[in-house]
Formats: C-alpha cells, structure tokens, sequence
C-alpha cells in the first residue's frame, strides 16, 4: 500500500468521522443551542453543569434575606464564585462564570437536627444568581434543601472542625438578558472545609446539575411578587 | 517536504479512524445494549399539565383517596406530572439522547410539615413512584422507581422543589430487572398561567441485576463424616 493510499483512507476517515460521529447534533435534544446572545427556542431544554469554587465566604445574623422575623435564630451563609467557576449547558463549551449565592438557615442547637454522628443538620433556603458568560445574561434560582456538618462536631475547640455540606435542589426563575424567561430544575450542592454552626468556613466547592429550558415563552414575572 | 505532508496527514488520518468509529458504534447500538455492568444515567422532562390532589372527605363521610400512597388520610396530598405534552430525554452514559414518556407521583402529610431555612416557607417529608416508559421509542423498554425525598416551598412563596433520592425496582425489554439509584430534582412552578409546570431531572446510574448466588453446599450428614482411623 502505497503512502497516497493511506493518505486516502486518512481523508475517508476524517470523512466518515464528521458525518458520522460529530456532525450530528442531538435533535430531541433541543438542537444545538443557540449562541449566548441568542434566545433560545421557546420550549427546548437542555442539560446544565456549573461547577466552581467559593470565594468571599461570610455568615451574618442580620439581614438575611428569608428568615428575617426569626430573630435569635437565623443565619445567612453568603459567597461568590471563585476564579476557577465554569458552566456549560446544552453541548456549549465550558465557559468561564460568575455566581453570587445566599442560604438561610437555622444555627442553633435546638432547631437543628442530628446528622447522625452528633453534628447539625439546618433546612436551608437561599438562591443564587449566576451571571452568564455574556452579560447582560443572568440566571437566578431559588433552592431549598438541608446543610449538614459532614461529621462529628465537638464544641471543643481544640479539636478540628470537620466539613458541611449542603444538598438540595434548585429552581430556575429567568432573570436578565436571554433568560429572562428561563426555567429548570436539579441537583445543588456545596461543599465547606468548616460547619458553619461552628465558625466561618474559608473555601467550599458548588456544582448544579440539572437541566434548563432558557426560554419557556412565559414571563417568570407574570405575578406579583416574584423575583423579575 | 512533501512526504513529510503525506505523513502528517496519514498520521491524523489514523487518529481519526481511531476515534471516530468509537460515535458510529454507540450510535449503531442506540445506546441500549451497551448498557455495561454499571453505567451513568441522566434524564430530564418538562410537564405542563401537573396537579395537585389530596385524600378528602366525601359527603357520607368517607374519604375519597386521591393519593395512592397515603391512602385513608385527610392530611395526604400529592401532586401528579408526567410528560404529556411536555418532554422527556434519557441518556445512558455518553450515548446519543433518546426520548422517553414519564410519569410520577409524589405523596405527602401536611402532618409532616417542618420549617425550611425560612419559618415562612414548609418542608414536607415526601415519597412516591414514578415510572418511565417507551424509551428510545420502544414501549417495550421500561423502568419504574421509588423515590423519597423532601418537597420544600421556594423562597418566592409560590413555587416548590423536590429534593430526593430514587431507587429503580422494575424495568423491562432492554432494562429487564435493572437496579440503580440517584437523586431527583423536581422544579414545580405554580404560577405559571393555566397549568402547573413541573422540570424533572435525574442524576443517577444503572446496573443490570446481579446474577443469583449459587446455592450453599448441603452439608454433609455428621454421620456420613469418616470416623477417623485409630
């Protein structure tokens, strides 16, 4: 076999390879989805990744958002994201993010429950808002579920604190630009190197996976009171 | 110079052959039989048409189950959603999207109410079962699971989530006996003009089930153990 017959199985391949295992978009997927800058069609839903690292982490009694009125007993975890937050959805490429989130909680004792091993567990209800790779694109989310020491906390300092964790789930509801009228569902959870019944955690890791369908034809702002 | 071309472009055409015939046998095999040992499973759907319903009193006193799970309960409500006129996509690994029909149902007891982060938006302890149907467009391709979890009001008030785990205990034609687990997370939108809107989304894996122990070894009759030679 000569080398111009190789070079000719070279092209066959690359041929082959394009029209049989890239070009192909997944239709019932919704398609290929559309540039940032463009709406997508009304309807189509796509899978959604977003993972980053914590940044500005901070813990406030006061002005918390969802549990004002509970006083004594209400903290408000806050963060944004860090250098390293990505998120993809649909087959886009990974692309560089912004998030700023906040999730309320029950701190003390007599509210939490056991995690199991003598740490707490809070339900947690926050939201965050991820700012899209082309601004002026936003997505906001409400979320709710549980935070959780990670393991056995011990009131005695000299003793390391362990992790949380918090798990639950979130709830597009559009925002800015071409998600104004988004919707979505699915897994949120974090990850913080200290409970934050004990003290203000330093670092922490996010990831949501779910799904998104960036245009539903339907204003999010269609009633009062909602986040518009 | 000109063979060096020629080698280059050989080389990458080698790459390719390589690499692009991996797609074309996932696809030839519609990502069903290559369902291995154990394998990732993603899944999503929208729902336009979900309701709520509860167990009430009827006129002569009885109660009328609406729920199939907390049956004979007035505090028992559930909330219903499927994929009619809405979507559903199911993945098994990294094999091209197929379609799927689901349904679910989500029961739970206002009896169970606890307070989420806020004091103002409840939590319920919630479970039901689910079922997803006529996958990759067979309806002999079958899965049902069990899932339990917790159904929480939305910061807005109006809206809620459902945060939990499902377990798969039915499946059939290409899934026959499957197990596997994951989480679910439910988007239920309830403002939406006209009709509750509901976004489902599954995270989890698949396995084939385990094969059947063989049976222990019958014991041998203590009598039928040589006596020992003096």
């Amino acid at each position: 076999m000569t080398i111009r017959s190789w070079a000719r199985a070279g092209v066959f391949a690359l041929a082959s390879a394009l029209v049989c295992g890239w070009a192909s978009a997944p239709a019932i997927a919704g398609g290929t989805p559309p540039a940032e800058s463009e709406v997508a069609p009304v309807g189509a839903t796509y899978s959604l990744a977003l993972r980053g690292n914590l940044a500005d982490v901070a813990i406030a009694t006061e002005g918390c958002n969802f549990c004002n009125g509970n006083s004594g007993n209400c903290s408000c975890l806050t963060f944004s994201s860090g250098s390293s937050s990505y998120w993809s959805w649909g087959n886009k490429p990974y692309s560089v993010i912004g998030f700023t989130a906040e999730l309320d909680y029950f701190p003390t004792t007599y509210s939490t429950i056991d995690n199991g091993t003598g740490g707490n567990c809070s339900s947690a209800i926050g939201e965050i808002t991820v700012q899209g790779s082309s601004s002026p694109n936003a997505v906001y989310a409400e979320t709710v579920g549980m935070l959780c020491d990670a393991g056995a906390n011990t009131p005695d300092p000299s003793s390391p604190y362990t992790g949380a964790t918090y798990t639950g789930s979130y709830l597009i509801e559009g925002d800015q630009g071409v998600y104004d009228d988004a919707a979505g569902s699915g897994a949120l959870s974090f990850g913080l190197n200290q409970s934050p019944f004990q003290t203000v955690p330093t670092a922490g890791q996010l990831q949501m996976t779910g799904n998104i369908t960036p245009n539903t034809g339907v204003s999010q702002c269609s009633a009062a009171g909602e986040h518009c | 110079m000109l063979n060096r071309i020629k080698l280059l472009f050989l080389a990458t055409g080698l790459l390719l052959m390589v690499v692009g015939v991996k797609p074309v046998i996932a696809k030839v095999k519609a990502d069903d039989s290559s369902v291995a040992p154990s394998s990732s499973t993603l899944a999503r759907g929208t729902s336009v048409d979900g309701y709520w319903s509860d167990d009430a009193y009827s006129w002569n006193g009885w109660i009328t189950n609406g729920c199939s799970f907390c049956t004979g309960d007035p505090s028992c409500q559930c909330f219903y959603s499927d994929s009619t006129n809405g979507s559903g996509i199911f993945q098994v690994n990294i094999n091209q999207y197929t379609t799927m029909i689901w349904s679910q149902e989500l029961d739970y007891s206002t009896y169970g109410l606890t307070t989420s982060g806020s004091l103002w938006n409840a939590c319920y302890p919630a479970s039901g079962e689910g079922e997803i149907d006529d996958i990759g467009g067979s309806a002999a391709n079958t899965l049902t699971y069990a899932t339990t979890g917790q159904l929480c009001v939305t910061p807005d008030g109006q809206n809620q989530t459902y945060t939990g785990s499902y377990i798969i205990d039915g499946g059939t034609g290409l899934y026959p006996d499957y197990q596997g687990a994951g989480t679910i997370g439910d988007a239920i939108y309830g403002r939406l003009p006209s009709e509750v809107v509901s976004q489902i989304q599954f995270n989890g894996n698949i396995v084939p089930p385990a094969p059947s122990p063989s049976p222990l070894p019958t014991p041998s009759p203590w009598a039928a153990v040589a006596t020992p030679t003096p």
